[in-house]
C-alpha cells in the first residue's frame, strides 16, 4: 500500500545500499562495522542478519534512523546481512561475512610465549629486588 | 554523520562545565606552583610526595581517555577476555613498585628515565630510547587531545577544534605555572572525581540491567563475547599486558613520579594505585556489554562508553545528570593524563637534551625558562597534530611493540651488573622491528607480545655472550664519581 502510494505520488524509492563493506568480507574476531547510504524516503532502517543467502530466517540486528551499526560477538561461520525498509520490503544487495578465527596452533604457541615472557619478567624483577647489588 | 545527532547536554552547559573546571585547574596550578622555588621543585615537586598524593597521581594518570573510551571497546569486541585484558595494564603499576624502589636506590638525585638509559647503556641506546619515548608520548598526547575534542562534540555539541583547544590550553597553562606540584595536586582531586563518577555510573547501569536477561541476550546474539577461546581476545590479554609494562617501565611520566615520591613511599604508592585502577576497565567494559541487550546501537565503536552510559542513564530519566557526570569524569581523566605527559615530556627534553647537550651550565632561571618554553612547544605541536583530527590512534597502537621492546633493557639495566649496552640497543631495535612486522603480518593483538619476547631474548643472550661489569656509581650524577 505504502509502495503504491509512493509510486502514485511520483516519488521514487531510493535503494539503501551498504557503503562499507560493499563486498563479501571476512572477520577473524567476529566484528563487522556496517555503514549504509541514506535514503530520504526511509525514516527507519532495518539491518537484518541471516545464516542463509535467501534470508529464509532472519534476525533484526538494528532498527532505527542511524546509518551504521557495529556488530560484535559473531561466532565462527557464515552470515548474510542486508539493510533496508521492512515496511516496503526493499532491501540492499546482501553482504556475506565469514567469521574465521585464527589458527589455534598459532594461538596456543603465542599464548605459551606470553606465559613464558610474563613469568620471566616477574621472576627477573623479583629476583633483582630481593638480591639487589648495592650502588655503594 | 551516520548516527542521529543527539547530544545529552546542550552546548551552553558544556561550555559552563569547561569554564568552571578549566578555571579550577588553572587557579590551583597557580596556587600550588608557588611552592616550586627552583627547577627541582618545578620538575619533581621537591622529591617529597607522600602516600595519598603518590597513589592518587599514579592512578589518575593511568586513567586516560583510553581507559574510559578503549576499555569499553575491548569489552564490546572481545567480551569477558576483553575486560580482563584491559585490566592487565594495572600489572605494570604493580611491577613498577619494586622498580621504583631500585630507581630511588641507584639514582637518588635522578631526573628522567632518559638520563638512566644514557648513563647505563650509552648514547646509541639512549638515541633509540628517545625516539621511542618521544614517538609514544606525543602519540599519547595527541590522541587524548583528539579524544577530548570528539567527546565534547559528542556530549555537548561543542565544535571539535574549540573543545580540543580548550582542554589542551587549560592543561598547558596550569602545568606551566605549577609544574609537577600542580600536576600531582590536580591529579589527586581528579582521581577522586573519576572514582566517584565511575562508581555512580556503574551503579546507575546496574539498576537498569537485568543480569540473567543480559547474559541470555549476549549468548543468543553475541556468543563470541562469551567464548573463552576466542583467539583475538586470548591474545589481546598478553598483548595489552606487555603494552602496559612497556608504557610504565620506560616512560618518564612514571619515572618522574618515582623520583618525586619519598623512597619508602614509592613502591607502596604504585602498588595501591594499581589496585585502585584494576576494577576501572572492568566497570567501563561492563557498561559496554550492556549495549546489545539494551538495544543500544553502536555506530562509532570509539564512543561506546559515553554513548551507552548516557543512554542507559537517560532510560531512568537522569539524562542531563548523566551527561554532566560523564562530561566531568571524562574531562578529569583527560586532564590528569595530558598534564602528566606535558610535564614529563618537557622534563625529558629540558633535562636530557637542553641541560646535557645544549647548555650544560644552565642556571636555575635558564632551566625554568627552558622548561616553560618546552611545555608550550610540546603543547603547540600536540595542538597542531590534533587540529586536523587525523585518525592518529593508529600511531599510538604502533607504539605498542616499540615500548614493549624497552621492558627488558630497563629491567636488565636496573638489576644486572653484567647487562650489555649493545644488547640493550639491539633489543630495542629488533624488538620494535619484529613487533611491528607482527602487527601487520599477524595482527595488532600480537605485536607487543612479540616485541617484548624478541627484546627479552636479545637482551639475555647478548648479555650472556658478552657480559660487562657496570659500576653502579656512574648512575648517580650528583656524586663526583659520575662520568658521562
Amino acid at each position: 500500500m505504502c509502495l503504491t502510494l509512493l509510486l502514485q505520488s511520483g516519488l521514487s524509492i531510493e535503494a539503501v545500499e551498504f557503503v562499507d563493506p560493499t563486498a563479501d568480507t571476512t572477520s577473524e574476531d567476529g566484528v563487522v562495522a556496517f555503514e549504509w547510504s541514506g535514503a530520504p524516503a526511509v525514516a527507519e532502517y532495518e539491518l537484518q542478519q541471516s545464516r542463509s543467502a535467501d534470508f529464509s530466517e532472519t534476525q533484526t540486528r538494528y532498527q532505527g534512523a542511524d546509518r551504521g551499526s557495529v556488530i560484535t560477538g559473531l561466532a565462527e561461520g557464515e552470515y548474510f546481512f542486508r539493510v533496508g525498509n521492512a515496511t516496503t520490503n526493499t532491501w540492499s544487495a546482501p553482504v556475506r561475512v565469514e567469521v574465521k578465527y585464527m589458527n589455534m596452533t598459532l594461538v596456543w604457541t603465542l599464548m605459551g610465549v606470553g606465559v613464558f615472557v610474563f613469568g620471566a619478567t616477574v621472576t627477573a624483577i623479583l629476583r633483582g629486588h630481593y638480591n639487589q647489588e648495592d650502588a655503594s | 554523520m551516520i548516527a542521529e545527532e543527539t547530544h545529552v547536554l546542550d552546548p551552553g552547559t558544556g561550555w559552563v562545565l569547561l569554564g568552571i573546571f578549566g578555571a579550577i585547574w588553572i587557579g590551583l596550578g597557580i596556587l600550588w606552583g608557588r611552592k616550586a622555588k627552583d627547577s627541582e621543585g618545578f620538575m619533581l615537586a621537591g622529591r617529597n610526595v607522600g602516600m595519598a598524593l603518590g597513589a592518587a597521581t599514579a592512578m589518575a594518570t593511568w586513567v586516560t581517555s583510553n581507559t574510559t573510551m578503549l576499555a569499553p571497546v575491548f569489552a564490546l569486541e572481545k567480551g569477558v577476555w576483553g575486560m580482563l585484558a584491559y585490566s592487565t595494564a594495572s600489572f605494570g603499576l604493580f611491577l613498577f613498585a619494586p622498580l621504583a624502589f631500585r630507581i630511588h636506590k641507584l639514582i637518588p638525585k635522578g631526573y628522567t628515565s632518559g638520563d638512566f638509559v644514557r648513563l647505563r647503556f650509552g648514547r646509541l641506546a639512549w638515541g633509540l630510547f628517545l625516539l621511542i619515548t618521544l614517538f609514544y608520548s606525543l602519540g599519547w598526547l595527541v590522541t587524548m587531545a583528539i579524544a577530548g575534542g570528539e567527546l565534547f562534540l559528542a556530549l555537548a555539541g561543542i565544535d571539535y577544534a574549540l573543545g580540543m583547544s580548550v582542554i589542551l590550553l587549560v592543561c598547558v597553562v596550569y602545568t606551566l605555572f605549577g609544574g609537577l606540584y600542580a600536576v600531582i595536586g590536580t591529579d589527586f582531586i581528579q582521581s577522586l572525581v573519576i572514582l566517584i563518577g565511575i562508581v555512580f555510573i556503574g551503579f546507575m547501569v546496574l539498576q537498569q540491567v537485568d543480569l540473567p536477561a543480559m547474559h541470555a541476550s549476549i549468548r543468543e546474539n553475541q556468543p563470541g563475547l562469551l567464548n573463552m577461546l576466542m583467539p583475538a581476545a586470548l591474545l589481546s590479554f598478553f598483548n595489552n599486558m606487555f603494552f602496559g609494562f612497556g608504557e610504565v617501565f620506560h616512560n618518564n611520566v612514571w619515572w618522574s613520579r618515582a623520583f618525586a615520591m619519598r623512597r619508602s613511599i614509592a613502591p607502596k604508592a604504585f602498588f595501591v594505585s594499581g589496585l585502585l585502577w584494576f576494577p576501572i576497565p572492568i566497570a567501563a567494559g561492563f557498561i559496554a556489554l550492556s549495549a546489545g541487550p539494551l538495544g543500544i546501537n553502536i555506530v562509532d565503536k570509539n564512543m561506546t562508553g559515553p554513548l551507552v552510559a548516557s543512554q542507559v542513564m537517560s532510560m531512568n530519566g537522569s539524562g542531563t545528570v548523566a551527561g554532566i557526570v560523564i562530561f566531568i569524569v571524562l574531562f578529569c581523566s583527560l586532564a590528569s593524563s595530558i598534564d602528566s605527559l606535558l610535564a614529563a615530556t618537557s622534563d625529558l627534553i629540558t633535562e636530557d637534551i637542553y641541560r646535557k647537550f645544549l647548555h650544560k651550565k644552565a642556571s636555575e632561571r635558564q632551566m625554568r625558562r627552558a622548561s616553560a618554553l618546552v611545555i608550550i612547544g610540546v603543547g603547540l605541536v600536540g595542538w597542531l597534530l590534533a587540529l586536523p583530527n587525523w585518525p592518529l590512534e593508529q600511531a599510538l597502537f604502533f607504539s605498542g611493540p616499540l615500548v614493549a621492546s624497552v621492558i627488558w633493557p630497563v629491567i636488565a639495566g636496573l638489576y644486572w651488573k653484567t647487562a650489555n649496552r649493545h644488547a640493550a640497543a639491539a633489543a630495542m631495535l629488533l624488538g620494535s622491528g619484529i613487533g611491528l612486522w607482527a602487527y601487520f603480518a599477524i595482527g595488532w593483538f600480537t605485536a607487543s607480545l612479540i616485541g617484548a619476547a624478541v627484546s627479552m631474548i636479545v637482551m639475555a643472550v647478548g648479555t650472556k655472550l658478552a657480559p660487562e661489569s657496570f659500576d653502579w656509581k656512574k648512575l648517580d650524577e650528583s656524586s663526583s664519581a659520575a662520568t658521562d
